[in-house]
């Protein structure tokens, strides 16, 4: 087997060699223009019988050396009718190309399992982002380049670099419990993609990437999205969520040779707004903390004492007055505020990329060798990512009747410390830096001289006077810079994808194509933690080693017979077979106990034996035949039909088999009637399908685990275990998730093409949807596998493309890409009216799927009123959470967006700008909101003076405030300025009279908890709309003249500046990055956790050459 | 000819990917699972899904008893921060998830037993029995910490084979369950004297029961104490009191059939053999012990109280250098945690160094401590307890120093010690430790020296019994920034109840208030 496939891959890699050859006599100059006399650029210009070829520049210009005047050279260039001229005795030419007509320009597009259909004939939306768009501004993943530019479709990068996962999802949320993430499939091959969760600290503290992301923007010519059910009805129970096919690039004619290299810096951007107003503490009549009268504390320190500031949680203390304090770390310093704090803990990520591509290219055979190396660097520190990508592709024409095509894609990675979640610094009080302390600070201190870990109060050490002894440090920053800088963990990761497709004509009209593909991964993670402290002191660090294989095979054959009914009515149908299986093992072997060695990083030193070890293995099969019949009537009256009979082995084998129908069509109005002239091309299309979607494997199935305690009582047998499965449950009956479509399109191509719209409404409905329902613990499981749901998602996809202005030397295009959801859930099946997915904080919010509404609904409680509709205030003048009622505060689907793409052009000049939009959807980010129950945030200034409108009042002995405009209270209370007198009535009826700090006010409305904890919380306040618009990409390129390209012999000469997420033109929360809580590929991953990593915005410079 | 071969080889080598009905079928069953098994593997598996809160965890202690029963009971110092007699959302709910899955075993296990062949039921009867008798023991605690609890109908969704709308389990009444209890292992006490184990049930068991490695007399000490400690628990229920006079008297009153743990070699416990060996403490040694780090907590969490330390060192207590270690910067002088002082100057006395710690060497970074199930000094002091209040003061008496004798045994063997007996008789002669006074005096003697003996080692039963008995007499300072200003007397439900289990919740919910006593705390 494997020999059949490794002769089926050598023989055409060395006919391809065989059949490049070149040789040259000649130079002829000339100009290639269209009808009106405007030059062409990039018209491929091939000698032809040979491969040797140039491109034209950016004036329509090329020069090329021929053997002699009866050489004959072609010219072909996309939209135009290619041409063959012989070159005749003159050394000087004049090429005029016509421009394609109309029903010919309606272009190719590769449909499901890679056939490749005309544009006209498809009954479903699809949409096509060539290459040019994706790598402009040098994303380290094609995902993160798709961001407004495909209707319908939401992309949300996750923070924390290149290592980092992407989300996207089609036309709204699809699944309840799992992901919406469209399947990807590379030249046909189905490729791992998998999820990812950065929210989830107590599991695992880095960032982590989903498969999409190791795919090499530069060796994709195109991205098609397949949208609807019809369009992705061939793929069965995984085009669910619809489908992202990527074509690799493929050798053109002729002989030519890519050089791309790039540079670019990230740094941390979109923080949230800090306040640089005040330090740690709090109003000192309220007695919180025990400080001098002017709220500071004192260290004696080599027998100076400084004032320093107190060992608080709470920044509601001194202001900032430029004297001298004493810092933790131990320096004194001016009382001052630090702007940058946070931003120091963050460094500037430097980013580089090199790209070289050579490709030939005759009718025989063509060839393209692609090798990528990228140096990539998040903003967190001690973190690299290193790839080597090899891309090959090569088609090989043995006969008119047999073919061969391969694609292989290896990537090679070593990731040097995935970056490290920020989760304790955001999401947990004792990890908020306060406003006086700095990011460097942290930097000096989390480790001793020695090299060990920092050591606070007097614990032991052996450096004793580096004991972090002066207030107000935080250990949660200590811990994070410690582990960041000392937990090293380098992963390399080797991914293989590769296919081989025959493709054979039987007889005319009869084809046969068979495919055989694989992705494959080798992943080795080698852990080395530094031993945190002297191993007389206990044995510390840690050494691990583990190894990761996936490997998917994935075949198919598919024969098509083409044939005509009558002259007019053409026909074709297809049937085939495809299979895949992916084996997936890991092993993982590290110390135990600790290393008995410092530093030694290997399992003999570890403390313990055995070893700590664990180790998985995980298999899935599914296969499918499918058929489909098409009829094009005239080449314009189109009409197809799909069938798919899918299994799957994640679901019970007794019943593992369904059927996915699908039917679209097509009619193109502009060829069946007489339009307008303005109207060059109008098509309507309409379509419906069914496709489904299966649990992962082994949620189904209800079984118990298994275990082993080992040999407890000497002379006994090992201890042999089982326990039932409790989370989730599985269920043996549980049926796939159905997804029906319909949907209705319209594309309207007018003025000469110069104004095109393309529309779609879209109608889902998903049956039987997979959910993890939450259950009483008490029950016997917390979550169980079920069909309860149903969901509809309906809208609108908008794209118009547009060229408004057009002279000799600028021109400006534009594409305008919008769309609108509507998610709603349709039915519970257990008769409830409602889904709880989360319970939070303590119950302080809820995320719900509410019947009648959309996916993801944030309860909260309200603000306790009484009858009269009075906010009842508590005896220590705070508002309360009312613990009887929860109301949504928002939900959490987007409603709409979209995006805009600008191009300017000028000479050689060309300006890209493009951005996006989001709107309607509702989070609750909760950490940035309890940073103002610390005092840090410029929010948690208001009131606190008289500037800032704080009233004046004194507490008295009950600390109720009592207003004043006295220096002094009654008996001598000192004055606060900070006062806040709430709106509301006592629970007696009275209005409310106690004035309270600003400080307390903040301390406990935003504090954490529900009624039972934090019974002043009002987490309402914390759901926030989050819309924006943000500037996306921008890009200035400058094509260099062909007389300075041509002196280093390249065809073609780019250089460009770009910025990548530089600003937002609009947002709704200032705090931070609209897509800052993107942690995981499940909708619900990305509502609230602000703590993977900071956002960041992106600078850089490229340079494209084409020899 | 060419054409047919290759298409031939085209569909060839995709067939060779066309999948079989048996891959499909292989690849739906997790490696790691199996459909069936057998009452002895689940019985070991119920036994094993509550380790982590038998066993002395970092879990258990950092999120869960740190911050509730072990600064309640004063077992550690308090440490004055803000809402500290709040019982945590996490504490709440990690307790019971792990409680319900633990009960779901239990109830699975039942389950597997049902299914099996009458033969087979009568075979493997004992395993019910014993795996019971530990369910009602960790059940207990539950109660105490809650009161009325969903029990008789939990657990059981696998049992109804998945069926959600009649699996939500209704809440039983607390006194219910303590009676169900107490009514079932009155029965297993006398059943256990009759049951017949046949050699090759034996045989499976002695591993299997990595509790008393099949040892039946050991089950029936486990079950006569643990009836002991229920039944002194619920001793001022006025309803339980005719019940609690009779057992009290058979248990006591016939040792042969009604045997109990009165020597530390007949303590219910489950030993660490090997700390890398799958019941253990943890494996990180020294200061990274799990047992350690979760007592210490964020810092300061290993300090007694000073009121334990005080009474130590007034009285010399043998343990106290073995429970207990001088603060770094304390010469050999022991202090404890003042709870009075403000949290700041709490901070600051912890910093300096000056109190003292649990001793890491015997206790905190001791991974060889066996988790504790019931232990002879705990039976002891409920026994004397019963003869003071019966009016056999010489019983009483008897069952006291044999109880602080025990004790002391105990730490002291923790320490790889011995403390000989002239210590121990000097020590139960000491003012504060000597069996004097009235009735009143002697309860706080029991009490103390069972809150001594309990320390961070039996943390629930600890706070349960100082709920109880009101003694020793605990001082805290009221947190005057929180509507709760002292230590609560229950937990409230985990809100996935009410979120979840919500028409069986709102039966419940009027009482479900950290106030509201459990029904045997009646002084």
């Amino acid at each position: 087997m494997t020999k059949i496939v490794f002769k089926l891959l050598l023989c055409p890699i060395f006919c391809a060699f065989a059949l490049v050859a070149a040789a040259q006599q000649k130079s002829v100059t000339g100009t290639v223009t269209d009808d009106q006399g405007t030059p062409i650029p990039n018209v491929s210009v091939i000698l032809k019988g040979s491969t040797s070829g140039v491109a034209t520049n950016d004036n329509g210009r090329f020069t090329i050396s021929v053997p002699g005047n009866s050489s004959v050279l072609e010219f072909s260039s996309v939209g135009y009718v290619p041409k063959e001229v012989t070159v005749g005795p003159l050394s000087t030419l004049t090429v005029v190309l016509d421009k394609e007509q109309a029903q010919q320009m309606q272009g190719v597009v590769v449909t499901a399992l890679g056939v490749k259909r005309q544009e006209r004939s498809l009954g479903y939306a699809t949409s096509t982002v060539s290459s040019s768009d994706i790598v402009k501004t040098a994303p380290t993943n094609f995902a993160s380049a798709l961001y407004g530019k495909v209707p319908g479709l939401q992309v949300s990068q996750s923070p924390g670099g290149s290592t980092s996962g992407v989300v996207m999802q089609l036309r709204g949320v699809n699944s309840i419990s799992f992901s919406s993430t469209p399947l990807i499939i590379l030249d046909g091959v189905p490729i791992r993609d998998g999820s990812f969760n950065n929210g989830n600290y107590w599991g695992d503290q880095r960032v982590r990437a989903n498969g999409l992301t190791d795919l090499n923007p530069e060796d994709m010519e195109s991205v098609t999205v397949l949208k609807g059910a019809a369009a992705a009805a061939l793929y069965g129970s995984e085009g669910k969520n619809g489908v992202i096919l990527i074509t690799s690039k493929k050798a053109k004619k002729g002989f030519a040779v890519d050089f791309n290299t790039s540079y670019f810096q990230n740094e941390v951007a979109y923080l949230p707004e800090l306040q640089n107003v005040r330090g740690a503490g709090f109003p000192v009549p309220y007695g919180i903390y025990a400080s001098d009268p002017d709220g500071f504390g004192s260290y004696t320190l080599d027998g100076t004492t400084y004032r320093t500031n107190l060992q608080a949680g709470l920044s509601f203390g001194p202001k900032f007055d430029g004297k001298p304090i004493l810092s933790w770390d131990g320096k004194v310093r001016p009382y001052s505020p630090q702007p940058d704090r946070y931003k120091n803990l963050f460094q500037k990520g430097q980013n580089s990329s090199q790209n070289i591509a050579i490709s030939s290219g005759t009718d025989k055979a063509d060839i393209r060798l692609s090798l990528t190396h990228d140096n990539f660097e998040g903003v967190s520190k001690n973190s690299k990512d290193e790839r080597l990508n090899a891309n090959f592709t090569s088609t090989i024409k043995f006969s008119k009747n047999y073919s061969l095509d391969i694609m292989i894609n290896y990537m090679n990675q070593h990731v040097h410390n995935r970056p490290y979640l920020v989760d304790r610094l955001i999401n947990n009080f004792t990890g908020m830096m306060p406003a006086f302390d700095n990011g460097d600070w942290y930097f000096d201190k989390y480790r001793t001289s020695l090299g060990y870990k920092y050591v606070t109060g007097t614990n032991p050490s052996l450096t004793p006077d580096e004991n972090l002894k002066i207030p107000n440090y935080r250990t949660d920053i200590l811990d994070y810079v410690w582990n960041m800088m000392s937990n090293n963990e380098d992963d390399y990761n080797n991914r293989l994808i590769s296919s081989i497709t025959n493709n054979l004509t039987i007889i005319d009209g009869l084809t046969l194509r068979g495919k055989i593909a694989t992705d494959a991964t080798f992943n080795q993670t080698f852990n080395k933690n530094l031993s945190s402290q002297p191993v007389q002191y206990g044995p510390t660090g840690y050494y691990a080693q583990s190894n990761y294989n996936y490997n998917i095979l994935y075949g198919d054959v598919l024969a098509t017979y083409m044939g005509n009914i009558t002259k007019d009515l053409e026909f074709s149908i297809m049937g085939g077979y495809s299979g895949r299986r992916e084996k997936g093992m890991s092993t993982t072997v590290g110390t135990n106990g600790g290393l008995s060695v410092e530093n030694k990083f290997d399992l003999s030193v570890s403390y313990n034996t055995p070893y700590s070890s664990g180790g998985d293995q995980s298999y899935f099969t599914t296969d499918a035949f499918l058929g489909t019949l098409n009829f094009n009537y005239k080449n314009y009256a189109f009409i197809e039909g799909t069938i798919r009979r899918d299994r799957t082995s994640t679901m019970n084998p007794n019943n593992n088999s369904f059927v996915y129908p699908s039917v679209n069509g097509s009619l193109v109005l502009s060829d069946l009637f007489k339009l307008p002239t303005v109207i060059n091309y109008a098509k309507l299309r309409a379509s419906w399908g069914t496709v489904g979607s299966y649990p992962q494997a082994y949620l189904a199935n209800v079984a118990y685990n298994t275990g082993n305690l080992g040999v407890q009582l000497p002379g006994t047998n090992p201890v042999l275990t089982t326990s039932t499965i409790t989370n989730p449950y599985g269920n043996d009956n549980i049926r796939p998730e159905m997804k029906k479509t319909y949907e209705v399109g319209l594309a309207i191509e007018t003025f000469e093409r110069r104004l095109n719209f393309d529309l779609t409404y879209y109608h889902d409905n998903v049956y039987d949807l997979l959910i993890n329902l939450s259950l009483p613990q008490s029950m016997g499981a917390s979550t169980i596998l079920s069909n309860v749901a149903q969901l509809s998602n309906n809208g609108f996809e908008a794209n118009i493309n547009a060229i408004p202005v057009v002279t000799k030397n600028f021109q400006w295009s534009l594409s305008l890409n919008y769309f609108t959801n509507k998610n709603k859930i349709t039915k519970l099946a257990n008769g409830s009216d409602e889904i709880i997915h989360s319970d939070n904080d303590g119950n302080a919010y809820q995320i719900k799927s509410v019947v009648g509404h959309p996916v993801g609904d944030i309860y909260v409680h309200p603000l306790l009123v009484n009858s009269k509709g009075q906010p009842i205030i508590t005896s220590d003048g705070l508002y309360q959470q009312d613990p009887n009622k929860m109301v949504s505060g928002g939900n959490s689907q987007v409603k709409g967006a979209g995006g805009m793409v600008n191009t300017l052009s000028y000479k050689n000049f060309a300006l890209t700008l493009v951005t996006d939009f989001k709107y309607g959807g509702y989070v609750i980010p909760t950490g940035l909101y309890w940073m103002n129950s610390r005092g840090i945030t410029k929010e948690s200034l208001k009131y606190m003076d008289a500037a800032h409108g704080g009233l004046s009042y004194y507490l008295d002995g009950d600390l109720r405030g009592i207003p004043t405009s006295a220096a002094q209270g009654p008996n001598g209370e000192t004055v606060l300025h900070d006062g806040m007198l709430l709106k509301g009535v006592t629970a007696d009826g009275k209005e409310n009279t106690n004035i309270i700090s600003q400080a307390y006010y903040y301390w406990n409305i935003y504090n954490w908890g529900g009624p039972q904890y934090s019974p002043s919380a009002l987490y309402y306040l914390y759901v926030q709309k989050n819309n924006y618009i943000k500037m996306r990409e921008i890009s200035l390129a400058y094509t260099l003249p062909n007389k300075i390209s041509e002196k280093v012999w390249a065809k073609r000469l780019t250089v460009s500046v770009f910025a990548r997420n530089p600003f937002y033109l609009y947002r709704t929360i200032k705090d931070m990055d609209a897509e800052q809580l993107t942690t995981g590929n499940v909708w619900f991953n990305n509502l609230s956790n602000a703590g993977s990593q900071p956002s960041t915005r992106t600078f850089g410079a490229m340079l494209r050459a084409t020899f | 000819m060419k054409k047919i071969i290759l298409a031939m080889v085209v569909v060839g080598v995709s067939g060779i990917f066309s999948c079989t009905k048996k891959q499909f079928a292989d690849d739906y069953i997790k490696p790691t699972t199996v459909a069936t098994t057998t009452v002895e593997k689940q019985f070991a598996g119920f036994l094993s899904s509550d380790l982590d809160y038998v066993m002395y965890k970092y879990w258990n202690y950092f999120v869960i008893l740190q911050n509730t029963a072990l600064p309640w009971s004063q077992a550690v110092g308090v440490n004055n921060t803000q809402g500290r007699y709040v019982p945590g959302a996490a504490a709440i709910s990690d307790r019971w998830s792990n409680y319900y899955n633990f009960l779901s075993q239990y109830k699975e296990l039942l389950n597997v037993y049902n299914q099996s062949s009458d033969d087979e039921k009568a075979a493997k009867r004992i395993y019910i029995i014993m795996a019971t008798i530990h369910y009602y023991d960790r059940s207990e605690k539950v109660v105490d910490l809650h009161g009325d609890i969903p029990w008789s109908e939990a657990g059981l969704l696998s049992t109804n084979k998945g069926n959600v709308s009649a699996s939500y389990a209704k809440y039983d009444d607390a006194a219910t369950i303590y009676t169900k209890m107490l009514d079932d292992l009155k029965g297993f006490s006398d059943e256990l004297n009759s049951i017949s184990v046949s050699p090759a049930v034996a045989a499976t068991l002695k591993s299997q029961d990595f509790i008393n490695n099949g040892n039946i007399d050991l089950w029936k000490k486990y079950c006569n104490s643990l009836r002991i400690r229920m039944l002194m628990r619920v001793s001022g229920v006025a309803s339980f009191q005719s019940r609690v006079d009779a057992e009290m008297a058979a248990i006591l009153g016939n040792p042969t059939n009604y045997p109990i743990v009165t020597s530390n070699s007949d303590n219910i416990v489950i030993k660490v053999y090997n700390p890398t060996s799958g019941i253990n403490n943890g494996s990180g040694t020294g200061r990274s012990a799990d047992f350690y780090t979760g007592l210490i907590g964020w810092g300061g969490g290993d300090v007694p109280s000073e009121k334990m330390i005080d009474l130590m060192n007034a009285s010399n207590d043998p343990r106290l250098p073995i429970m207990f270690q001088p603060g770094d910067s304390a010469g050999s002088t022991f202090t404890g945690l003042d709870p009075m002082l403000n949290g700041n100057a709490q901070t600051d006395v912890v910093n300096s160094g000056k109190l003292a710690r649990y001793n890491f060497q015997n206790i905190s970074q001791n991974i060889y401590l066996p988790g504790m199930l019931i232990n002879a000094s705990e039976v002891s002091f409920y026994v004397a307890e019963y003869y003071l209040s019966k009016g056999d003061d010489a019983a009483a008496k008897a069952a006291y120093e044999n109880g602080v004798k025990t004790s002391i045994d105990r730490y002291a063997s923790y320490a790889s010690k011995t403390v000989n007996d002239g210590a121990k008789t000097t020590y139960l002669a000491s003012p504060s430790v000597a069996w004097a006074g009235d009735n009143a005096a002697k309860l706080n003697l029991i009490a103390t020296q069972k809150w001594i003996n309990y320390s961070v080692l039996q943390p629930l039963e600890n706070w349960a019994e100082v709920r109880r008995l009101k003694l020793p007499v605990l001082t805290f300072l009221p947190d005057n920034t929180n509507p709760q200003e002292l230590p609560p007397s229950r937990w409230q439900y985990p809100t996935n109840e009410q979120t979840y289990n919500t028409e069986n919740y709102n039966k419940v919910k009027d009482a479900d208030k950290i106030n509201v006593k459990i029904f045997w705390d009646v002084k």
